[in-house]
């Protein structure tokens, strides 16, 4: 005779497998939430570990400079980048000295970049140990459906609930990137 | 008519009705994954494919499960969204490069040749181009595709004439 399950347990396995698909429809399309790794943006915005949540619907639409987007790197296609956006469509761009501690080599910037049309060029805010535009150039934009930006008072919501310290003042410093 | 309306309002009828639109609504989300993450199968049209995809009145199947550029390979047919142009145009082509790869950029450009370059698939990008050159926009206009954009490689024709497309190149023994 098999083992009985909890009535909630039983419940519960009856319906996860129905309500599963729903659930990655939301995280594929409306809302995710997404732990960040690595400190390219620290310490203004995110730390590394902090949980953060991305709005995925109608990402790409009314982009502004100063906004932090998530996308799929296009170096390598399995992770997404946390970075923010410098340059839109038609900008000029001037390139920053790419660090050592992302990898990318070091060395070089310097130089006017114009943005094509249909791409962003994005930077996080510790130039050292950033891997971003400068590295790979401007990142298409019409990979929208890799581009998500999340409204920033839901971030520092999630850093004041999950991150380390600090929430109340990186809203105030994404604050000013907003009004500058 | 007040009977009626008890029992419309009633709670077994309520319940009922939640119930069906319950199930309706898991149906659409478990479709929509299968559709999504799985399979699907779309309508081909454009010259860019031929002799492979006619023209119009293909319809091919689509094998989510290479999205990304996940096990794709030299020589296979994928599906992704065209980096130009704006969001949201899918199209299919054929993989000439994978991240490492050397290339040549098509020297032929309208009735003119100009020179040859070579050049090298950046990591993390394909390069692209239909199978009937002459009348395809593909990598040679807009360079490298992101794997990223990739959603998944064509194995099929569904119809007409159902048949499954198979990667032309083959290893050779000796």
């Amino acid at each position: 005779m098999p083992p009985k399950l909890h009535p909630t347990l039983l419940h519960l396995t009856k319906t996860l497998p129905l309500t599963l698909p729903a659930l990655i429809f939301l995280t594929n399309h409306v809302y995710s939430l997404h732990q960040i790794h690595g400190r390219s943006m620290s310490p203004t915005t995110l730390l590394s570990n902090d949980i953060i949540l991305a709005q995925r619907h109608h990402a790409t639409e009314n982009l502004r400079r100063g906004q932090v987007v998530l996308y799929r790197s296009p170096i390598d296609p399995e992770k997404v980048a946390v970075k923010r956006v410098v340059g839109l469509e038609g900008d000029a761009v001037v390139t920053r000295p790419v660090g050592g501690g992302g990898g990318g080599g070091g060395g070089g910037g310097g130089e006017v970049v114009k943005v094509d049309s249909g791409k962003v060029w994005v930077e996080g805010d510790e130039g050292f140990w950033s891997v971003d535009s400068n590295v790979y150039g401007a990142v298409g934009f019409f990979l929208s459906f890799l581009f998500f930006s999340f409204p920033c008072s839901c971030s520092c919501l999630f850093s004041v609930w999950w991150g380390k310290e600090g929430g109340r003042e990186r809203k105030r410093l994404i604050g000013g990137w907003m009004d500058g | 008519m007040a009977t009626l309306f008890r029992r419309l309002t009633s709670t077994p009828f309520l319940r009922a009705q939640l119930q069906t639109l319950t199930r309706v609504g898991q149906t659409f989300f478990f479709i929509h994954l299968f559709w999504e993450h799985f399979y699907c199968v779309g309508a081909a049209t454009g010259a860019s494919m031929l002799p492979t995809i006619n023209i119009a009145g293909d319809w091919i199947v689509i094998s989510k499960l290479y999205s990304r550029g996940r096990g794709v390979g030299v020589g296979d047919m994928v599906s992704y969204v065209r980096p130009v142009d704006g969001p949201g145009v899918h199209v299919s082509k054929r993989i000439i490069g994978m991240p490492g790869d050397w290339v040549v950029v098509d020297p032929e450009k309208g009735d003119e040749v100009i020179k040859v370059s070579v050049g090298r698939v950046p990591p993390g990008h394909c390069w692209t181009t239909g199978d009937n050159l002459p009348f395809s926009n593909d990598s040679r206009h807009y360079g490298p595709v992101p794997l990223a954009l990739v959603r998944g490689k064509v194995i099929a024709r569904f119809k007409p004439m159902p048949k499954f497309f198979e990667n032309g190149l083959k290893d050779v023994e000796n």
